[in-house]
């Protein structure tokens, strides 16, 4: 649709407007201004395009105009009127600005009406559309007809005529089956309504509403032909007439042309109503008192979404038409007139959903006349909690489950309920229609399954059990219904759901089309929730299911996180239309730990140390070359050297008979014996081993010698050791004792000496032998041949205890070199006379003795080389080991 | 040379190289004599003792006096009962055996040690020192300072110092110190002694053998 900007305000109109809806400044510029002559348009060639309908509307306002030619104050200004396609509805409209139709003043000033004075006569007749409500006033009230034979607008011939009424079809679909409860409980609720009036009727140029005239008078006229009778048909009642058409609102889908109503001539009254019903913002402007005749028509306005300034309305007694469906329409529970069981019930309930919406967000409804206190409660309640279910209440279909699959319904009568879409082809109409009308027209943006309707069928017991909850209203802060706007509840397949299914294939006028693009199947969860809005305080958490509030999200687990990520509404589920109740950020991750990554975050210093670390281990682990033991071949050889130097040279010694070394004789072994008596027994004591044996008999030989020699001394040998007494006879031997004369002295075994044998006992043996002192007193020397410290020291001790004879004779100790060092003491404290200490001494006792038996001289050079070597050899050795450590040391020191 | 004398000659050679082979190692030659001179002087020291002691005791009883033969065989009936010890269930009977055997040595060895080296000892280190002349005092002030050197060095009587660490008295650390050196200085000359017995042993023996070989060879 073309649109045209206004020239002042800036805002877009549609192209067949002639003035700003909004500020009502002239769009077209051909605008005549003062002082021109206006151009006269012909449209005699769109005479023939119009429509049949129009022209009898035409045609009846022509009729009409002439018969107010009867009634001057009300005479149309037909004459002035263009020859244009809505030349007949202008006539109309111009009728009458200040009587209201009767249509409205019986909704609800119309008692006021009564009481204030009739019309003045400047006041215009109503258009011929609402004179057609205004006839049957003065024609006897009708009987009520039967609510079959009212309800059924169904069987409308001109849908297209009704244009404005089927616009309101399309606001109250659900009222459209309404029983003919007319009466004065429907007055009520229009009285009601005309509270939410705000914007004053009289502020309303008739001239800006002039094109709906004219179509509610071509829409009359268009309808005539279709009633035979239409004065017949109208309602002997005005008050009850009247409003039929209003009772055919409700039914969405009947155009009240069908049915021949008197048009009323007030046509000049305010219709701004209409204007806001396109969605026209008026500015506010100070209500005057408003006239009895005029109804306040404002709540049409806010079925238009348009929430202006509430004034105080005045009050409105309570009309006499039945308007119980309208006051159902407000969802009030009407007790008195419990309503029939008929599927008009079912679309009050949306018309209910649709009038809660209406209350005024924030201004409180001022005060009112008792009177319509009580029609009002039910406004009180909008958008604060839901209306109780009632029985009586007809549009509570889910309640009352009459609309129950178990239940069909009674009587079902089939309504069309869009059938404006049947001109979407008829180009001229659209052009000619208003915006907000052409949507009508349009395609119906929701559909509306019988799937999606289900949901209802199910909400019916959930809601008993359930918290009442607020009706579906409309957003009171944007005046848009809600997308959780309860629907009806069809059975598949059944005809009444078809019919409702044509219902809400009606589109939506703009200040209706607040519902969400996306009318998806309500599931019966959502359904019983408030909608979302924000800023509304119906979204209190005790509202909630007790199922949807377990599946919030803990606060604990979405704490932080909650308050930070965008809001989300949910789309679909159990939790559409609720927003931000789930988290972006899935539930309990902020209870799981954290996760950490398991790359190591090491430095280089560290992992420098790593390094070391591991080759350390390594290391450890490696296995380390063994250094090689230190040749020990050179001991050997050492050995062996310094034992062939030793052999070799004792061997030469020996061999040669070399006895190049001194000796120093000594005379104390000459000076003992020689103080001995002749031929003394000599105890000699052969203490020695076999290994001892050449040292002791080199030893031993100048003494036995000297003493045989010298004083032919006898010898007793008692040896304490086993092997003792076979060494006696290798001493006398290799001293030349036994041996035969010349080479020795010739001595004899048990002649010159007796070998006593071994002495058992060790230290006791020797104190038995020792003991009696009658064989130890024959014995003039003691001599002691011994190789061990320890028993040569038992024979002193024991010689020594034996007394004092025994003591004082003389003890001579034959000792080897080695246990010389030991017994010295013992001949330095005088317990013993002389110890021959070895070779050595027995070599100067030898020099004495003329050099006899002669082994200790053989012995002595060859001794003294082998001591020579010795001592050599140890400081070589030394020598050696100094160089040695001498060398570590300077090698240490490098 | 008789033919006794030239065999032991042989085998007292032989014996005396293969106990010089030891030089070498431990051979086979030098434990085979070694061996050799342990069985012929363990047999011989048995021989020595049933015929010089048991048979020779036996002999010497008094068989006509009843009193000298029991107290005769008494010795013979310990000796008996020291058999005992190679049975284990009637080892006790050499108990008493032995018993005497400890106790008579020990007692022996005692006495013999007090009266025949302790109080002789003592009184001959005292008579060492000669305060008459220079020379006996020198002597018998070394003597004196050696043997109480000695003695303090086998004390082992000590305090714990304020450190902790366990020292002995100065001036028995320094008698201890000087008997070190006496004690040194004859074990150096009992070393010695014993390297002259040893070298005296090995020259009868490289004696024996050029004797040996001397009258082999008729020199």
């Amino acid at each position: 649709m073309a649109e045209i900007r206004c020239p002042n305000c800036g805002k877009e109109n549609p192209d067949f407007l002639d003035f700003c809806q909004f500020c009502q400044t002239p769009l077209a510029s051909e605008v005549i201004h003062i002082g021109e002559e206006p151009t006269k348009k012909k449209t005699d060639e769109l005479e023939q395009i119009l429509p049949d309908w129009l022209k009898e509307i035409r045609q009846q306002g022509v009729e009409e105009a002439a018969n107010e030619t009867l009634r001057p104050q009300s005479k149309p200004k037909v004459t002035e009127e263009p020859p244009d396609l809505l030349a007949g509805l202008m006539s109309q409209a111009d009728s009458d600005e200040e009587e209201l139709p009767d249509w409205l003043a019986d909704i609800a000033p119309a008692p006021k009406k009564e009481e204030t004075p009739p019309p003045p006569p400047q006041k215009e007749e109503p258009s011929s559309f609402f004179a057609q409500f205004r006839e049957p006033e003065a024609q006897p009230p009708a009987k009520p007809q039967p609510p079959e034979e009212e309800t059924p607008w169904s069987g409308l011939v001109e849908p297209a005529g009704g244009e404005l009424t089927d616009w309101f079809g399309q606001e109250e679909p659900s009222a459209a089956p309404f029983p003919q409860e007319t009466g004065a409980p429907a007055e009520d609720w229009m009285k009601d309504l005309s509270a939410f009036a705000t914007e004053p009727p009289s502020a309303q140029q008739p001239e800006d509403l002039s094109w709906l005239r004219d179509l509610e008078a071509t829409s009359k006229a268009t309808e005539e032909p279709a009633a035979p009778k239409p004065e017949a048909a109208l309602p002997p009642s005005a008050s009850e007439e009247d409003l039929d058409w209003l009772t055919r609102l409700g039914a969405a889908s009947a155009p009240a042309f069908e049915e021949p109503a008197s048009v009323s001539p007030s046509a000049e009254e305010d219709l701004s109503w209409l204007d806001k019903l396109g969605g026209v913002t008026l500015p506010e402007e100070p209500a005057p008192a408003q006239p009895a005749g005029e109804e306040d028509l404002s709540w049409l306005d806010k079925l238009g979404g348009v929430t202006l300034p509430e004034e105080p309305a005045p009050a409105q007694p309570a009309g006499e038409e039945d308007l119980s469906w309208l006051d159902k329409l407000g969802g009030v529970t009407l007790p008195k007139e419990p309503a029939p069981a008929q599927p008009a019930a079912e679309d009050l309930d949306w018309l209910k959903g649709i009038s809660a919406t209406k209350e005024p967000p924030t201004e409180p409804l001022p005060s009112q006349p008792a009177s319509l206190e009580e029609d009002l409660d039910w406004l009180k309640d909008l958008g604060i909690t839901a209306a109780p279910p009632s029985e009586s209440a007809a549009p509570a279909f889910a309640d009352t489950g009459e609309l129950q699959p178990k239940e069909p319904p009674a009587s079902p009568k089939p309504f069309q309920t869009a059938p404006l879409s049947e001109f979407l082809g008829d180009e001229a109409l659209r052009d000619t229609t208003p915006d907000w009308l052409k949507e009508a027209l349009e395609e119906p943006s929701m559909p509306t399954s019988a799937a999606s309707l289900d949901w209802f069928a199910e909400q019916a017991k959930p809601s008993k059990e359930t918290p009442p909850t607020p009706p579906q209203p409309f957003d009171q802060t944007q005046g848009k219904p809600s997308a959780s706007t309860p629907a009806f509840d069809f059975p598949a397949g059944d005809s009444a759901t078809q019919d409702l299914d044509a219902l809400f294939n009606v589109e939506m006028p703009d200040w209706l089309k607040g519902e969400p693009e996306k009318p998806e199947a309500p599931q019966a969860e959502a359904a019983s929730l408030p909608p979302f809005s924000e800023g509304e305080e119906s979204l209190a958490p005790v509202e909630l299911p007790s199922w949807v509030q377990a599946m919030r999200p803990v606060d604990s687990a979405i704490s932080g996180t909650a308050a930070s990520v965008d809001m989300v509404t949910e789309q679909d589920g159990p939790l559409a239309g609720f927003r931000g109740v789930i988290p972006l950020v899935p539930v309990g991750s902020s209870l799981r730990p954290k996760a950490f990554s398991l790359k190591l975050q090491a430095s280089e210093e560290q992992q420098a140390a790593a390094e070391l670390l591991e080759q350390m281990i390594a290391l450890e682990t490696a296995a380390l070359s063994l250094k090689p033991a230190a040749v020990i071949s050179s001991q050997r050889v050492l050995r062996w050297a310094l034992s062939a130097i030793f052999l070799l040279v004792l061997s030469a010694v020996l061999w040669l008979g070399l006895q190049t070394m001194p000796v120093h004789p000594s005379s104390r072994l000459s000076d003992i014996i020689a103080s001995l008596p002749e031929a003394p027994a000599v105890l000699v004591v052969v203490d020695y081993e076999p290994a001892f044996a050449g040292e002791l008999e080199a030893s031993a030989g100048p003494l036995l010698d000297q003493l045989a020699l010298s004083k032919h001394s006898t010898f007793d040998f008692i040896a304490t050791s086993p092997n003792g007494s076979g060494l006696v006879e290798r001493l006398m031997l290799h001293t030349n004792l036994s041996k035969p004369f010349p080479a020795g002295l010739g001595y004899r075994a048990g002649e010159q000496y007796f070998n006593l044998g071994f002495l058992p006992g060790g230290a006791a043996g020797a104190a038995g032998f020792v003991g009696d002192p009658q064989k130890l007193s024959r014995y003039a020397v003691i001599a002691i041949l011994t190789d061990n410290v320890e028993t040569s020291r038992t024979w002193i001790e024991q010689l020594e205890a034996a007394g004092a004879e025994i003591a004082a004779k003389p003890l001579i100790i034959v000792s080897s070199a080695q246990a010389a060092p030991v017994l010295q003491p013992y001949a330095a404290s005088g317990q013993a006379n002389l110890v021959v200490n070895g070779l050595y001494d027995a070599a100067k006792y030898e020099a004495l003795n003329v050099s006899r038996p002669g082994l200790a001289r053989a012995y002595w050079d060859a001794l003294g080389f082998g001591l020579m070597m010795a001592v050599a050899a140890i400081v070589i050795g030394g020598a050696w080991n100094l160089y040695l450590r001498f060398r570590a040391g300077r090698a240490e020191t490098e | 040379m008789p033919l006794i004398e030239f065999v032991s000659a042989i085998v007292g050679f032989v014996l005396t190289l293969m106990v010089f082979s030891y030089l070498i190692g431990d051979t086979p030659l030098f434990r085979i004599a070694v061996y050799l001179f342990i069985g012929v002087a363990s047999g011989y020291a048995a021989a020595v003792i049933v015929n010089d002691v048991l048979l020779a005791r036996l002999q010497s009883l008094p068989l006509g006096d009843p009193a000298l033969l029991v107290i005769g065989l008494i010795p013979f009936l310990l000796a008996i009962t020291l058999l005992a010890k190679l049975f284990p269930r009637v080892a006790w009977l050499g108990n008493f055996a032995m018993a005497v055997l400890v106790g008579v040595g020990a007692a022996t060895a005692l006495a013999g040690a007090l009266t025949g080296t302790l109080i002789p000892q003592a009184e001959a280190a005292v008579d060492a020192v000669d305060p008459r002349s220079l020379t006996g005092l020198a002597g018998g002030g070394v003597m004196l300072i050696g043997t109480a050197g000695t003695l303090a060095y086998f004390h082992f009587g000590a305090k714990r110092a304020a450190d902790g660490t366990v020292k002995r008295n100065a001036a028995v650390e320094a008698l201890a110190w000087v008997g070190r050196l006496f004690i040194a200085v004859t074990l150096g000359v009992v070393f010695a002694g014993v390297y002259t017995a040893a070298l005296t042993a090995l020259i009868e023996r490289l004696n024996s053998l050029m004797l040996f070989i001397k009258s082999i060879l008729g020199l």
